[in-house]
């Protein structure tokens, strides 16, 4: 579950006040909203990671995380850019929260593996990130968010800059990833046709005002 | 005519030539590289060769000759005189050095024979019979002057090669491995104090940024010179109280006297309590310091611009995943820095084998402890050794491109990604 509790968020400038939502356990929420209005900022907040939370509070599955660090909010992120690690294999990016973790190389072996399998990037796995097309390396950014297993997810626009056929595949790679897999997704996006193809919460960030459009059950 | 304009079609548009545009790139770029290549060939060009026993014979001869001529005519001159005598059994000698007589000295080694004898005939017989001339009023002192001049350019062809002549030198020897010792310990320093400052000024933001932005660029802007005046007077000049100082005389005996508390007294107080002869002002660890501060500001400079260009965004996501800033600057940002590492390392490196003015200040050209090659490149020309300075250049040229080299290599390696 993600819920935000008459949040006001600063970051540098840029000011957002009062702002309230809630995606259920489970449920697949998507942020919506004009180019800059906040969106991101609002995410990376959730993340932990720039913006300063001047008052309200920020709850992750029933866990007050407001002021927490990034590592023990038990998040996975993928941002616009992927910012996949450019000195170590695809393999490795995956593996990164794992090692973090202290499992054992078996144990790494096969939950990546695993996880290579169902978002179909096993081929890549011996390659370094450069030279990788924007929807590999979406995937990628995604195989390493799950990896150590997230209660939620926060994709920022996981969706832009892809070409037609790419956009689909992904589509349908969060489709599958949200049925198999327990976590809670906070997806934003632009697009109400990426909205209505996925989202089951509908969140909408108008003038400063965080507005619940409606639940799709 | 018509005035509304027509479409472009690619039969009729042409866009400008960019001949003077390559043309200006090329002369310009040129004109820069031939000016690098003509200055280090000057300094191949200055100093002297060896040369072979035959080829110096050769050359050796017409100067001999020559004195031979004006002996001559000095002896026509002085015909009849107290002087004859002498100058006709210089002019004997003199004329040996042509035909050297066949003994064991002269068969061994007749370069070297011809030198001494050519040098002393010229600098004792010669220079008496100056004296003798002019004691009697005989006016022959122009041509055995020639005379000596000629035997001193047949001496100076025996020179040994300028190279030689460095390469053997054991201060100039000590004084490269100082300087190469002293850049790398300074280029090192340089990188461990430039990558916390750099990463610290590219990633965050604090009150007074800009303030602290503008000192670290002090030392970049300021003359070096101004920087070991600087030191100079930081550790010796300001003081911190008194404190007893022992000094002892020549016949052992020791007396007490109280001078400034300086930080080279502090410094070497405390290192003889460890029984440790500390010297900074003076001393090589001087030599260090001193070529850290004005390398580090640019090691500083280059960290900054390397962590600028590296995007904040690879560390959030690996904070993310539950990696703390630490272990996220270790495992993603230093690795993704490693060129820029290099560059610093290469730069602070370079800036240090080239720094003289805050050496020559605050350490002084001490042989064998303070002098550096840019040190003994100013000592060789300010005595008008200038083929040796010359060649002492040219070993700091190849050192420093040896150096290069092999950090371009290095750079190269696969742990880093090629963009």
């Amino acid at each position: 579950m993600i819920q935000l509790e008459n949040l006001c968020l600063r970051n540098g400038s840029f000011e957002l006040n009062d702002l309230s939502a809630t995606i259920a356990n489970g449920s697949y929420g998507i942020l919506m909203g004009r180019t800059g209005c906040g969106k991101t900022t609002i995410l990376e907040a959730i993340c932990g990671l720039r913006p300063h939370v001047i008052s309200g509070t920020i709850w992750l599955n029933d866990t007050d995380v407001t002021r927490l660090k990034p590592a023990e909010r038990g998040i996975g992120y993928v941002p616009q850019d992927s910012a996949l690690f450019e000195t170590m294999s695809i393999f490795d990016n995956i593996a990164f929260a794992l090692n973090l973790r202290n499992w054992t190389e078996a144990d790494i072996q096969k939950r990546v593996y695993e996880l290579a399998e169902l978002i179909a990037i096993t081929k890549l796995l011996d390659r370094l990130p450069f030279g990788l097309s924007g929807g590999e390396a979406k995937r990628v950014a995604l195989a390493r968010a799950l990896a150590a297993s997230p209660g939620v997810l926060c994709l920022d626009e996981p969706l832009g800059a892809l070409d037609e056929q790419t956009h689909g595949e992904i589509c349908d790679l969060l489709v599958e990833l949200h049925r198999e897999i327990d976590v809670t997704i906070l997806h934003i996006t632009h697009s109400s046709a990426e909205a209505k193809r996925l989202g089951e919460t509908f969140i909408r960030l108008e003038g400063g005002q965080l507005n619940e459009v409606h639940h799709r059950e | 005519m018509s005035s509304t304009p027509t479409p472009d079609s690619p039969s009729h548009f042409r866009p400008k030539s960019d001949t003077t545009f390559f043309f200006g790139l090329g002369t310009l770029g040129g004109f820069y590289l031939l000016l690098i290549i003509s200055l280090i060939l000057a300094l191949v060009i200055v100093p002297r060769w060896g040369k072979s026993d035959e080829t110096k014979l050769l050359l050796m001869s017409p100067s001999i000759r020559e004195a031979i001529k004006y002996l001559e005519s000095a002896n026509q001159k002085a015909n009849g005189t107290v002087v004859a005598t002498g100058l006709e059994q210089a002019l004997e000698e003199t004329r040996l050095l042509i035909d050297p007589p066949f003994d064991g000295r002269s068969k061994e080694d007749p370069i070297n024979y011809l030198a001494t004898e050519a040098r002393s005939l010229a600098n004792i017989k010669l220079s008496e019979l100056v004296k003798k001339a002019d004691a009697v009023n005989v006016d022959i002192g122009r041509e055995l002057g020639l005379a000596k001049n000629s035997l001193l350019d047949a001496v100076a062809i025996d020179r040994p090669s300028d190279y030689s002549a460095v390469f053997n030198d054991p201060r100039i020897r000590s004084s490269a491995k100082l300087s190469f010792v002293s850049c790398t310990i300074s280029a090192l320093l340089s990188l461990w104090v430039a990558v916390p400052i750099g990463y610290t000024m590219s990633r965050f933001q604090f009150r007074g940024k800009n303030f602290i932005d503008s000192i670290l660029d002090v030392p970049i802007v300021l003359p070096p010179l101004v920087i070991g005046l600087g030191l100079l007077i930081l550790f010796n000049n300001i003081s911190f109280g008194t404190m007893d100082i022992t000094y002892f005389d020549r016949d052992g005996s020791q007396y007490i006297i109280q001078e400034n508390r300086t930080i080279e007294r502090m410094i070497k107080q405390a290192g003889e309590s460890f029984g440790l002869q500390l010297r900074i002002t003076n001393g090589a660890a001087g030599v260090v310091l001193a070529q850290f501060m004005v390398a580090c500001a640019f090691a500083v400079r280059t960290m900054r611009n390397t962590f600028d260009q590296i995007s904040p965004r690879q560390e959030e996501v690996a904070m993310t995943l539950g990696s703390s800033r630490s272990e996220a600057f270790w495992s993603i940002v230093l690795p993704q820095g490693y060129r820029g590492l290099m560059a610093a390392g290469t730069l602070a490196w370079a800036r240090s084998l080239g720094e003289f003015g805050p050496i020559l200040i605050f350490c002084g050209i001490n042989a064998h402890r303070t002098e550096v090659m840019s040190s003994s490149v100013y000592l060789q020309f300010s005595i008008g050794e200038i083929e040796k300075a010359a060649v002492v250049s040219l070993l700091m040229i190849a050192l420093a491109f040896v150096v290069l080299l092999l950090v371009r290599n290095l750079g190269k390696s696969d742990s880093a990604p090629q963009r």
